[in-house]
């Protein structure tokens, strides 16, 4: 299996305010599923802004696309309306971020000038937004892989077997980043 | 330091600074280059290396782009190729680029001194304070929202393949800069539109609040 991003163990300071610990490497694979898991303000949004979407920007050379929907999707938002409304003169139903999440989800899917049809998922709590599991219900046609970050694992009605990143709080300013492997992948 | 002094003082100073720049040492090249220096440093001292090459990073294209200008028009205005005159050129491109960057960090050096806390303490009437505080608070937004463009546009997929291919065309990266332009100017019209009900309705609240409390 592919690796898309290896973050070595050790302390990273991720802001002046927020350091997190890594006991053991963290190895994530092409192909396999991970679910973010961890109370609010524990850094699960900057860990992946600051470590694990550069480290997978930086294995992606040839090998997959990356979708990534932050957290706070106005800016996103922005390009996507005036890129393909705006350039590109379509006519899109942007009315909501849950269209435009969809609309850009299914550019990515039939997007045919890629031709692996590899595509990292990278999602930060897009179920503010719209239910994970219509964002995941048109994905079987294609290769990928999800990192999805949420608070509510237990709301998830999937089929998808995900290995867990767990976010646990050491002290106020300091947290502690595991894998757990799903036993059955 | 006094919010008062600090924000027309500086504004005076900044003021003094661009005029002598553009209108004085505009054609000395050893001078605009130390200024340059200087004007960095200060600025890699105050801001941090992560502003600093942020916003290096961004005028660095401008000023090498105005370079290239000027010696494509040195170019055709000469009619053949004299070194002398394409000499004449890079110099001249050279020092309007200086002048760019020196005007481009002396005037952040200015803008980010000032903090909401100093617009707030100087007694303004109500009406020019509000917009000084719209201005202010779309940058900060402007700052932190746009803080990584590349991870930005991983949203499109045409741009990813271009960032994957060895040979970059031209159409797609003229694309991505007038969408990221385009993103900007609508971004900050349409949280201006909601940010400025916003602050009225604050202001109103607070002043009837002010009111009844009497």
């Amino acid at each position: 299996m592919k690796t898309i991003s290896l973050i070595d163990k050790g302390d990273y300071q991720l802001n002046s305010s927020l350091k997190v610990t890594i006991d053991n490497p963290l190895k994530f694979y092409l192909g396999r599923n991970y679910i973010i898991t961890g109370e609010n303000g524990i850094g699960k949004s900057t860990f992946i802004t600051k470590l694990l979407l550069p480290s997978v920007i930086e294995n992606s050379k040839n090998n997959f696309l990356i979708f990534y929907a932050s957290q706070d999707f106005t800016i996103q938002y922005y390009v996507i309306k005036y890129y393909y409304n705006g350039l590109l003169f379509e006519h899109n139903d942007f009315s909501s971020i849950e269209k435009v999440i969809d609309f850009v989800k299914l550019k990515f899917v039939h997007f045919d000038k890629f031709p692996n049809k590899n595509i990292v998922f990278i999602v930060d709590e897009i179920d503010q937004y719209l239910s994970i599991e219509k964002f995941l219900y048109d994905l079987k046609s294609i290769n990928y892989t999800i990192f999805l970050s949420t608070h509510n694992k237990k709301d998830l009605n999937s089929n998808i077997i995900f290995d867990n990143l767990v976010f646990e709080k050491i002290n106020r300013d300091e947290s502690k980043i595991s894998l757990n492997y799903e036993p059955s992948c | 330091m006094n919010p008062v002094v600090k924000m027309l003082g500086g504004f005076i100073l900044t003021f003094i600074t661009v005029i002598v720049l553009n209108y004085v040492i505009r054609n000395n090249l050893l001078i605009l280059s130390i200024l340059l220096i200087c004007v960095v440093f200060l600025f890699y001292i105050i801001h941090g290396a992560t502003v600093f090459w942020k916003l290096a990073k961004f005028w660095l294209k401008f000023a090498l782009l105005l370079i290239g200008v000027f010696i494509v028009f040195g170019y055709l205005l000469c009619g053949e190729i004299e070194t002398n005159c394409l000499k004449e050129s890079f110099l001249s491109g050279s020092k309007t680029a200086l002048i760019l960057l020196n005007t481009v960090y002396i005037l952040e050096l200015f803008i980010l001194s000032i903090t909401i806390n100093d617009i707030l303490s100087i007694n303004l009437p109500i009406r020019y304070l509000k917009i000084l505080i719209l201005l202010r608070t779309l940058m900060n937004q402007v700052q932190s929202k746009f803080d990584n463009e590349k991870i930005l546009f991983n949203i499109i997929p045409e741009f990813q393949i271009v960032h994957k291919s060895k040979l970059r065309s031209i159409k797609p990266l003229f694309l991505k800069n007038i969408i990221y332009i385009m993103t900007l100017t609508f971004f900050i019209k349409e949280q201006g539109d909601i940010l400025g009900p916003m602050i009225d309705n604050r202001i109103i609240h607070t002043h009837k609040t002010k009111t009844n409390g009497k």
